[in-house]
């Protein structure tokens, strides 16, 4: 579950306050919002809107305000954001997968050890990461290419490998970054569909797209941003 | 963490050699220049200490007596010198006993020996032992104010001379040693950024999974660490050669050595385990202080 009261984040508050300048305006504003467990819903904006800054608000890359005004708070999947020390930051990651608009795949390793190392980084035993692997990527549909190495692979399959590596750790949350961005219509509506797949098994997904096309298809819940502020939260 | 993790650790950090092989191969040479300044600092330093070791243990003077001197004025300096503060132990040498060792030590110059007849051309001596060899300097001082002697010959000089170029060969070792850690940290440091760059995805992806801070590090210190380790080898291996080689090619010099007190170098098998430990244990350490210190400034997570 992803909750957040009164949010506000502005970048480079040292510098700022050092300058004694306060009219800098915060990137987001006063955002309050609540995605329940098992939800699917689709964060939308223009560019400079402040999706990515809250994608990595979600993932603690970026800290919130605290300010005296009012009483903010972030809560993802029990864990309070704002008191959360940097040690543990991985276990807050290790309970979202995450997929990225250019995969983010590493280019000398095959699909296997492309999904595996995500296990191996949280230190899974060698028994289970033998298990779990081949079955996310059966799931994708990339049996028959576990030994190939990305480059072999077309956009839409290498999405479908950073798909694989974000389900590997059996996340409670996925969160998509623009995840159609580099692929064709017909490869993004694939992508999509299997994210509707993943939801349909109970995990929450949030999907962080400008393509209103593939909202209008898919439909659920659509956040919308606008210059740091949500515009609209609803439903479609 | 879990052993199966470690051993995948260790295969990425062993890997980084190879992925950063011109930084590594920077960093090898240079910590291998370092290792050797310092164990051939040490080696050097433990001969002479040997050397002056010996020298002073013989804590011997011998005092020349004046040609002619009667036998009742040698005796009467004998009778000064035992009574002469610092001395332990007086013995006569005389002229004959001296000329019957020299000929005993030179038996390939008979020829000359012949020449020189029976009657021994070398002075009556005085042979002394000192108690404390630091207060030579004032122990010579009294014996010279002594009547019917010659001239004095004490090891004071040499020892002196040996110590002096111990201490020159020191300093200068310890000003290049702290240059050459000094490089290394950098060299170090810059093989380790190197090897993050080399990695930005791949600890930007760790970071997204969940990796922790110890674990997107730790391949970057057993990096770092087998750098050290194969420094600390190659070292030791160049040490033994090196220094087995000096001692074989000074083997023959045998009286420079007689002069010393000893017979040739200490052995390297004397050192062999405190060079293996201290090799291998200084380099490890130094490249794995030099990687944290880099992982830290370099790898934000």
């Amino acid at each position: 579950m992803i909750e957040l009261n009164h949010i506000y984040v502005t970048y480079d508050r040292r510098e700022i306050m050092r300058a004694g300048d306060n009219t800098t305006e915060p990137v987001l504003k006063d955002i309050s919002l609540k995605i329940n467990d098992g939800e699917f819903a689709f964060i939308v904006g223009e560019n400079g809107a402040g999706k990515s800054t809250l994608i990595k608000l979600l993932i603690r890359e970026v800290t919130a305000d605290r300010r005296d005004d009012v009483q903010s708070s972030i809560n993802v999947n029990g864990y309070d954001l704002m008191s959360l020390s940097e040690r543990d930051v991985p276990l807050l990651r290790r309970t979202i997968g995450f997929v990225f608009q250019d995969y983010k795949l590493i280019q000398s390793m095959n699909v296997y050890d492309n999904v595996a190392f995500s296990l191996r980084c949280t230190d899974a035993p060698n028994k289970y990461i033998r298990k779990r692997v081949p079955a996310v990527i059966g799931l994708m549909g990339l049996g028959s290419k576990i030994r190939q190495n990305p480059e072999k692979l077309s956009g839409g399959e290498r999405q479908r490998v950073a798909i694989a590596r974000a389900l590997a750790g059996n996340p409670q949350l996925i969160i998509a970054d623009e995840p159609t961005g580099n692929l064709d219509p017909r490869t993004s509506v694939e992508i999509i569909s299997l994210l509707k797949k993943i939801n349909e098994k109970g995990t929450t997904v949030v999907i962080v797209t400008h393509e209103h096309e593939l909202v209008k298809r898919f439909g659920g819940r659509l956040i919308n941003i606008k210059k740091g502020e949500i515009a609209f939260d609803g439903h479609v | 963490m879990r052993l199966n993790s470690f051993g995948y650790l260790f295969r990425r950090g062993a890997k980084g050699i190879i992925q950063n092989r011109i930084m590594s191969f920077a960093s090898l040479c240079i910590l291998t220049v370092s290792l050797l300044m310092i164990g051939f600092t040490v080696l050097f330093t433990s001969n002479i200490n040997m050397m002056i070791g010996n020298v002073e243990n013989k804590n011997e003077v011998i005092v020349y007596i004046k040609d002619g001197t009667s036998d009742e004025d040698i005796e009467k300096l004998g009778e000064q010198l035992k009574g002469a503060s610092n001395v332990a132990n007086v013995s006569f040498y005389s002229k004959e006993q001296a000329f019957e060792d020299i000929k005993a030590d030179m038996t390939n110059a008979e020829g000359i020996f012949d020449y020189l007849g029976d009657e021994s051309p070398l002075p009556d001596a005085y042979r002394i032992r000192i108690t404390d060899i630091d207060k030579m300097s004032s122990t010579l001082m009294d014996i010279n104010g002594f009547e019917n002697i010659d001239k004095v010959k004490a090891p004071y000089d040499f020892v002196n001379v040996l110590s002096g170029i111990n201490t020159m060969v020191t300093i200068v070792s310890a000003v290049v040693l702290a240059a050459l850690i000094v490089v290394s940290f950098v060299i170090i440091s810059n093989t380790t950024r190197a090897s993050v760059d080399f990695r930005k995805r791949e600890i930007q992806i760790m970071k997204y999974v969940g990796a922790t801070n110890t674990f997107i590090k730790i391949p970057f210190f057993i990096e770092g660490l087998l750098i050290g380790i194969i420094a600390g080898v190659i070292a030791f291996v160049l040490t033994k050669i090196g220094y087995d080689s000096l001692s074989a090619l000074l083997s023959s010099e045998t009286t420079i050595f007689a002069a010393m007190g000893t017979t040739g170098f200490i052995p390297f098998s004397h050192y062999s385990v405190y060079a293996a430990v201290g090799y291998i244990g200084a380099a490890a350490l130094i490249s794995a202080i030099g990687t944290v210190f880099s992982t830290r400034k370099y790898v934000k997570v």
